[in-house]
């Protein structure tokens, strides 16, 4: 392909990807009546001969005039591009993909949707069942949290890095501009086989604050050879922009940097206005033939990044005027602009992730809502933004009750039964303490159980009978028995509540049982004339003489040495004889008195 | 595993701890033997067994008839009280042994008394009768005087018979018998005496001058002209014995008399079997109520009367509760003891 070739292709790409007006169909029937080849080369002359942009039928110059400013107008004027068949043989190839394009665009500006949440729903299974969407979890949050972190910091180091880089750009173009500010603010270095346009412009940052200059967003030349074309940005736009395009040989690149679309803006504007000038079809045309063309330059330069818009350049009217054109276009591209530059600037990680519900939640719907031209949304129009995911149930948090279980050992002494006074013995305890913390108003409070075992020493606790029995000799048997009562070992079972003073202090109260287990005893007796004294020691099996239950009450305090250790000292005391004053003969009421001290070992603790 | 080993070490503990239970004692029991009462105004509680009271018992005489007697023994001063009751007449009774039947039971006072020698139609015999008295002087006595209830024996003399030959006679005062009826008559033909007892039931033993001669129901002998001591034991069936014994003389080859007696007013021919006699040695001194006729109106009660059985299941002893009031007097009746009202438990011997 020649290079005239070449740059037309380069130009209608450029223009196509750079014109974003709404595409109507009436276009595309309007350029399918001249698809067929003769048809088209007339269409071709016809409007090259009426199109200021194309005297003499040159497309190419045509299309070169419709993106060049004035300061290439004479350059382009100089240039001539013949239209060759090879033109049309490329639009018959991309002629399906084309019409795809433009089915695609029809249908999508035939279908204005409300959204609704049923929508999401549906798409929501859609993209389950190809396995493209995941359901919510709470984790994704955190995730996305870093990446969004993450992604703030590269997006700023990015964004203050390209400030950064496009100040000093700046600075440096400035620099170089006043030193070449004598010439014409274009400059054109002709050569036969390549054009060049040589950047006569200050880059400037895009002041309109919707938008940034994300350098990504744009073509971006990773080869040599550029062409640079700089364009003259329409006075009403607030930003300029030097789109410099590297043309060379084998691939047509274009560069751009720091342009923001306003550039686009402002060579829609001059293409609008070559269209406005001319006919509205042959704009159209122009416009997808430049679309094409930068498409066509961006397939075909690998090292080319291209950014598309998620919107196609589409007509905003359908029923495009004259006179309203470029307004209309120019407010749509603003906008378009704003959507482009909002998305590629800040979402570019998100595009990249699934985190779909980032995308709402920076999507700013009112702003983002496309105004298609001749559709306007209802100011009441309202968007259901509705997550249906699994649902998080946020409960209150109770503090749940700790169990522990603990083994206590003590000692102490107590009363000495049978006896008018006050004697002391000796006694000890063990067992197993189980306690359950209380929470709310109880969370000072401890409630369990004790089971445990309580030992009793006695001394000179005990009786004697002795009987006499006749004999028919008439002489008498006496018969006895001696009981001494030694250890008394009960079985008890308690409640318990403890009364937190502290962490670390205790009040312990208790309420149980007592029952006779074991008792320890020595006896001798005479039960037969015939035989004589038996004596028998440490004997358990006698219980006779004392009552098997008694109620018990405790009182103790506890103090904790450790998490798992603690002391204590306890007070008990039983309700009933001890005693059976008849077998004991006696009158004494045995009531158990006892104080102890010991230790307790907390081995179990449980929530 | 160390569950196991505790468990193991309980059980060892368990099993080997001495568990003995303590030893049941006997129910203290009332004394057997006890009397307690008033002697002369002064109390008394004797206890065998209790305080040094003894306690003995067995079977006495009295006068030839069996009594049975227990005796408590206080242990200090000396003093001892003795229930003595005659044997009754009829022992066996088949059921059980009455030796002692409850209820009230009559003290045995002895009474003077008079009985006359009867030779039948023999009068002229009489006239040829000597008595051996309490001097051992065989003297003519038309009636023979007993101060005492029992079997006397009287030693008699025919002096148409033999200077020099005395004969016996047991006499019973006060405890002929009456249920068992041993007596019998004779008669002879020729020289053949013929001896029939009054009670034809039983078991006849017929002994001559102490010789058991015959079993049989009528005794028949041939004797030769003299005098005879026979003798007629009659026993029923249920082993009570009840015997009489006369002389019987033959004169000329044929039965001449046989010698019978007879009480003379006011003794009566009563039975005194079972009576009770009360005696108590007090100072070395017995005092007996058979000596006092106060107690012919005084009443000894007998209760809840227990055989005691040996280990051959032979009656041994019987034990009973007794209250009786008694006065005693010594032999010359010179001092008396008077207990107005006993009780107490006693056995009396059997054998």
């Amino acid at each position: 392909m020649s290079a005239e070739d070449l740059y037309m292709d380069d130009s209608f790409r450029k223009a196509a990807g750079e014109i974003k007006l709404s595409y109507n169909k009436s276009f595309w029937k309007d350029a399918e009546k001249h698809l067929d080849d003769s048809s088209l080369d007339a269409a071709f002359q016809n409007a090259a001969s009426v199109s200021a942009f194309m005297p003499e039928m040159n497309i190419a110059d045509t299309v070169s005039d419709a993106f060049m400013d004035e300061a290439f107008k004479s350059a382009a004027q100089t240039v001539q591009v013949d239209f060759t068949s090879a033109h049309w043989n490329q639009f018959s190839t991309d002629r399906s993909e084309i019409e795809q394009n433009v089915s695609f665009a029809d249908a999508a500006n035939s279908v204005i949707a409300d959204y609704h949440a049923t929508f999401w729903m549906d798409a929501d299974q859609a993209l389950q069942n190809e396995g493209l969407h995941y359901e919510y979890r709470s984790s994704y949050w955190n995730d996305a949290k870093v990446l969004l972190d993450k992604s703030d910091r590269s997006v700023f180091f990015k964004r203050w890095s390209a400030v950064a880089a496009l100040l000093l750009l700046f600075s440096v173009g400035g620099i170089y501009s006043t030193l070449n500010n004598e010439s014409d603010e274009t400059s054109v270095n002709e050569n036969s086989n390549n054009a060049q346009i040589e950047n006569t412009d200050i880059i400037s940052p895009v002041e309109n604050s919707n938008h940034t200059t994300g350098k990504e967003d744009f073509l971006v030349d990773s080869d040599q050879s550029q062409v640079q074309t700089t364009a003259q940005l329409n006075e009403n736009q607030n930003s300029s922009a030097i789109v410099s395009a590297t043309q060379n040989n084998s691939e047509f690149e274009s560069e751009v940097s720091g342009v923001d679309l306003n550039e686009i803006n402002s060579d829609v504007s001059l293409s609008t206005e070559l269209s406005a000038e001319n006919s509205t079809e042959n704009i159209n045309s122009f416009e997808n033939l430049s679309e094409q063309v930068i498409e066509n330059s961006s397939e075909n330069n690998e090292n080319l990044t291209v950014v598309h818009s998620d919107q196609h350049s589409e007509a905003e009217n359908q029923n495009m005027s004259d006179t309203e054109t470029e307004a209309n276009v120019e407010q749509s591209a603003i906008n378009l602009n704003e959507e482009v530059v909002l998305i590629s600037s800040e979402n570019q990680e998100s595009i990249n992730s699934n985190n779909s519900i980032n995308n709402e939640i920076n999507v700013d719907m009112d702003e983002s809502l496309i105004r298609l031209p001749g559709a306007d949304i209802a100011s009441n129009h309202s968007v259901l933004v509705a997550y249906n995911g699994p649902k998080i149930e946020i409960t209150r948090f109770r503090l749940k009750p700790t169990h522990t279980l603990s083994f206590y050992g003590h000692a102490g002494v107590g009363n000495k039964y049978n006896a008018a006074e006050f004697t002391p013995t000796f006694r000890t305890n063990f067992g197993l303490e189980y306690r359950r913390s209380g929470f709310g108003k109880m969370r000072n409070f401890e409630f369990g159980a004790i089971a445990g075992f309580n030992h009793v020493r006695q001394r000179d606790f005990g009786t004697e009978r002795r009987v006499s029995v006749f004999t028919l000799d008439g002489g008498t048997d006496k018969l006895w028995y001696k009981l001494q009562l030694k250890d008394m070992i009960y079985a008890n079972l308690s409640g318990l509540m403890s009364y937190n003073i502290s962490s670390k202090h205790k009040l312990n109260f208790s309420a149980g049982l007592d029952y006779l287990v074991f008792v320890q005893s020595n006896m001798s007796y005479k039960t037969n004339s015939e035989e004589g004294i038996k004596t028998v020691n440490n004997n358990w099996g006698v219980k006779d003489g004392l009552n098997k239950i008694d109620l018990r009450i405790g009182v103790g305090y506890e103090f904790a040495l450790t998490k798992n250790i603690a002391l204590s000292a306890n007070g008990s005391f039983g309700f009933f004889d001890r005693s059976e004053n008849n077998f004991m003969d006696s009158n004494i009421f045995d009531q158990e008195l006892s104080v102890t001290a010991g230790i307790k070992y907390t081995f179990l603790r449980k929530l | 595993m160390n569950r196991l080993l505790l468990i193991s070490l309980i059980s060892v503990f368990a099993v080997s701890c001495k568990k003995d239970p303590l030893p049941e004692l006997p129910e203290e029991n009332d004394p057997y033997y006890c009397i307690r009462g008033l002697v002369n105004g002064d109390s008394i509680n004797w206890i065998a067994g209790l305080d040094n009271v003894t306690y003995n018992y067995g079977t006495g005489n009295l006068n030839g008839i069996e009594t049975y007697y227990g005796v408590i023994n206080s242990g200090v001063n000396d003093m001892a009280i003795k229930i003595e009751i005659v044997e009754p007449e009829m022992i066996y009774d088949g059921a059980s042994i009455a030796s002692i039947e409850a209820g009230k039971l009559n003290y045995l006072v002895n009474t003077s008394g008079y009985f006359k020698l009867n030779f039948g139609m023999n009068y002229e015999q009489f006239n040829y009768v000597l008595v051996k008295n309490e001097l051992n002087d065989f003297v003519f006595q038309e009636q023979i005087a007993l101060n005492e209830f029992g079997v006397h024996e009287m030693t008699l003399k025919f002096t148409d018979f033999s200077n020099y030959e005395s004969f016996v006679l047991p006499v019973r005062y006060g405890f002929e018998f009456s249920e068992l009826n041993p007596y019998f008559n004779s008669m002879s033909e020729g020289s053949t005496l013929i001896v029939t007892p009054e009670t034809e039931a039983g078991i006849h033993e017929w002994f001559l001058d102490g010789n058991q001669v015959s079993d049989s129901l009528v005794f028949v002998k041939e004797l030769e002209d003299g005098i005879y001591q026979l003798r007629h034991k009659l026993k029923d069936e249920y082993g009570n014995i009840s015997e009489h014994t006369t002389l019987i003389r033959m004169k000329d080859g044929v039965y001449y008399w046989q010698l019978k007696y007879f009480y003379l007013p006011p003794a009566e021919s009563v039975s005194h079997y079972g009576n009770v006699i009360i005696s108590m040695r007090k100072n070395g001194i017995w005092y007996t109520s058979k000596n006092c006729s106060i107690n012919s109106t005084k009443d000894f009660t007998v209760s809840n009367i227990e055989t005691i059985l040996d280990a051959q299941l032979k009656p041994v002893s019987t034990l009973f509760d007794f209250e009786f009031g008694s006065m005693l007097y010594n032999d010359d009746q010179s001092d008396s003891l008077y207990l107005p009202q006993m009780v107490g438990s006693l056995s009396v011997g059997l054998q």
